[in-house]
């Protein structure tokens, strides 16, 4: 729309994996390590190579969760998938696609 | 004709007495669940015997069998490691399919979450379609009322065509229950000859099925040849061919990659249709899961709780120590000398034991114990309460520096009590060089004995501020070796995610039911190589070879460390049990300098007191430990860690030296 292009949006930073293709989806879309703390969101996709050492911790693609803090020193996200909390590397965290609940599909 | 008829009467015959042999024996009843589910929990109550259980993911890392009566009824309840799926595995523990089929179940008892259904139903999925008889104990069912969940067990039972059983391990609730029904369930099969182990309608799609099916067909041929490798396919071939598996069950693990994502759809489905969840108020536990693991003020509460775990040992174990010992030199001491010497009038022999009997069980009644007991207890409040796996968070960046996983502060953590379950306890990592890596840091961390030498030898003496900066020392060492260790080992650290249980109350009867265990263990090892150590030393002692062995040592012990001589011998026996270290040494010191010397004070200065604690804490770990290394990484990575241990403590034991001493 007229070269707008979002740097940012309402739940969280930058916009890393903006796409051009004009799809309303992709706007929202970011990686779990750039999610704002607190914001429900969808776990959109994982990586090939990680499904199944991932999805054993209920981390697939569809699973609502939710950020709920940092560790300290830069340590891993500590994420809440369902009733229970999960330890997130940053690695592995920057590898997640993740949207808000509400938005895109 | 004749040959071949008597023949097959007698195979007939032996068959017959096969069958009645397996159905004599007691059925073989699997404990299957996720890590820190609560399976050794059940195990323990069912069994009535302590099992090792924290409140943290990876407490059991290998097969546990017990015979159990339950009912009246007897069975063998097999505990085995948590698993996320059936072929998860590492590369210290088999895929855990094969320790199932080793374990060889006549029926699974699958333990889980009944606040998290949808992540455990895959793994009972798994097990269902496996084709052995299945029960399911819906663990944990406090926490999930908590929670708001609430689970129609009804429905879920017939959707997994298995009994589901509501259960609260820790307080006992169900756990009887669900045994009683997975031997039901078991003998129920065996008395059909096998014939009701069919799998339960598929729901998976028709693709899934047919490709399933397809691979099923194959394994209901022949087994294998007795040469073949032993790949997995073999495997299980080999176990349908002995009926530990219908040929589907077989199926099912051969075809895991493609069945794990339709479990996954299956699971959050049926948990949709059996789950009602309620708006409650957050529990208090996880309002204070969240704050521990926060920067402010988890990271300082971290610190107190740390300091707190330490002083608490080091006060209560010095008030217990002089206690037991002055109960020892009134009551116990003086009867004791007289008995010995009038029984045993040759003075050498009297002599050595009284060193065995007198100073040997006053040196651990004193030292030993007293330290090793409170320690105990402090740790096992901090696991069952969970707070492990919280630390394990806030350290995560502090071991990435080393190489690891913040998950590695619960080995190390542990091998503050003793080094031995802590190295086992490395079997949770993912790759050998993380094993190799948390190993050196735990052979480097002290254990209860170690410390309680550190404690003994510097507080009451040199006072606590010299204890903490020996731990500090002891502490800045181990930092920097792990970081060069990390830097010379060649390889990655590879990221994990780690799931952090919910902090629980501890409960008091398993808390001493596991400190108990666990002193029990460490006194029957310590007390016979107390004993017989000091017997030995006492011989040698009285017929004088100390002062050789002491003389080979000087130029270490004396010359580059600036200890009296005597220490090196204590030093170097202490690697049959550490807190030989301090018990050798006043023994030694009374037996060379005169009764005076019964007080560490007053043969060593504050300066050299500090390296003899810190070079004690550091040095060759005791002999249980190296045998734990050569068990699990054979003898030249042993050798590696052990030389490297040794050459630091002398190295830090010389800088030292120069500085204090």
């Amino acid at each position: 729309m007229l070269g707008f292009r979002p740097t940012s949006h309402a739940f969280s930073g930058p916009l890393s994996l903006w796409r051009a293709s004009g799809q309303g989806q992709a706007l929202y879309e970011m990686t779990l390590l750039e999610a704002a703390i607190g914001v429900p969101l969808v776990l959109e996709r994982v990586p090939e190579l990680e499904i199944s050492r991932l999805g054993v911790h209920g981390l697939c693609a569809g699973r609502e969760l939710i950020v709920e803090q940092d560790a300290p020193l830069g340590g891993p996200r500590i994420v809440r998938v369902g009733s229970r909390r999960l330890s997130v590397p940053r690695t592995i965290a920057g590898l997640l696609i993740v949207r808000p609940v509400g938005t895109g599909r | 004709m004749t040959v071949l008829a008597d023949q097959a009467a007698f195979e007939s015959t032996k068959r017959l007495a096969r069958q009645a042999v397996a159905l004599d024996r007691p059925p073989v009843i699997a404990l299957v669940g996720r890590p820190n589910v609560g399976k050794s929990t059940f195990f323990a109550d069912v069994s009535g015997k302590f099992a090792e259980t924290s409140n943290a993911p990876g407490t059991t890392v290998s097969s546990h069998r017990r015979e159990v009566v339950v009912n009246g009824r007897r069975a063998v309840l097999v505990d085995l490691p948590g698993t996320l799926s059936m072929t998860d595995q590492n590369e210290s523990l088999a895929p855990f399919w094969k320790l199932l089929l080793e374990a060889k179940p006549d029926a699974i008892l699958a333990v889980i979450d009944a606040g998290d259904l949808a992540r455990h139903l895959p793994l009972v999925l798994a097990c269902r379609d496996l084709g052995l008889p299945l029960v399911v104990g819906a663990n944990l069912a406090d926490e999930a009322a908590a929670h708001g969940v609430e689970l129609d067990l009804g429905r879920l039972s017939q959707l997994l065509v298995a009994p589901v059983v509501r259960c609260v391990g820790r307080r006992g609730e169900g756990t009887r229950q669900a045994v009683t029904a997975a031997i039901d369930r078991a003998t129920a099969l065996r008395a059909s000859g096998g014939t009701r182990r069919t799998a339960p309608a598929t729901p998976y799609p028709p693709l899934t099925v047919a490709r399933v099916n397809t691979l099923a067909r194959s394994f209901a041929g022949a087994p294998s040849s007795a040469d073949a490798a032993a790949d997995s396919d073999t495997i299980l071939r080999d176990a349908v061919a002995a009926h530990v598996l219908p040929p589907v069950g077989a199926a099912s693990i051969a075809a895991s990659a493609a069945l794990e994502p339709e479990r996954w759809d299956v699971a959050e489905r049926w948990a949709h249709q059996v789950e009602r969840r309620e708006n409650v108020r957050e529990p208090a536990a996880d309002r204070l899961a969240r704050i521990v693991t926060s920067p402010w003020p988890g990271l300082p509460l971290f610190a107190g709780v740390t300091v707190a775990a330490l002083l608490i040992t080091a006060t209560l174990g010095t008030w217990l120590a002089s206690l037991m010992g002055a109960a020892w030199s009134t009551y116990v001491s003086p009867p004791m000398t007289t008995i010995v010497q009038t029984l045993i009038p040759v003075p050498a022999l009297s002599g050595a034991t009284l060193w065995a009997l007198d100073s040997g069980l006053l040196a651990m009644l004193s030292v030993g114990i007293p330290f090793v007991l409170v320690f105990y207890v402090v740790l096992a409040v901090l696991e069952d309460s969970g707070y492990l796996a919280t630390a394990a968070v806030l350290t995560d960046r502090i071991f990435n520096a080393v190489g690891l996983p913040g998950r590695a502060v619960i080995p190390v953590f542990a091998a503050t009590g003793c080094n031995v379950p802590a190295i086992y306890a490395t079997r949770v990592f993912d790759t050998r060089r993380e094993r190799l890596l948390a190993s050196f840091l735990i052979v480097l961390t002290p254990c209860s004995a170690r410390s309680a030498v550190v404690v003994a030898a510097l507080a009451p003496f040199a006072g606590p501020v010299a204890t903490l900066a020996a731990f500090g020392v002891v502490l800045g060492v181990t930092v920097v070796a792990g970081t060069a260790a990390n830097a010379l080992v060649p390889g990655r650290q590879s990221p994990a995610v780690l799931e952090l249980p919910p902090l629980r109350m501890p409960i008091a009867r398993q808390v001493a039911a596991k400190s108990w265990f666990r002193f029990r263990s460490f006194v029957r090892t310590a007390a016979p190589l107390m004993l017989i150590g000091s017997f030995v030393l006492g011989l040698a002692y009285e017929s004088g070879a100390i002062t050789p062995i002491e003389r080979l040592l000087s130029p270490v012990t004396a010359g580059l460390l600036g200890l009296p001589p005597v220490t090196g011998v204590a030093i170097v026996l202490a690697f049959l049990r550490k807190e030989l270290a301090l018990q050798l040494l006043l023994v030694l010191a009374v037996g060379e300098l005169g009764p005076a010397a019964a007080s560490l004070g007053t043969f060593m200065s504050h300066g050299q007191l500090f390296v003899y604690a810190v070079i004690t804490a550091l040095s060759i770990p005791c002999i249980a430990s190296v045998a734990s290394l050569v068990d699990e990484f054979g003898w030249r990575p042993t050798l590696a860690i052990c030389g490297s241990v040794l050459g630091l403590a002398l190295g830090v034991g010389t800088v030292l030296a120069h500085i204090v001493g």
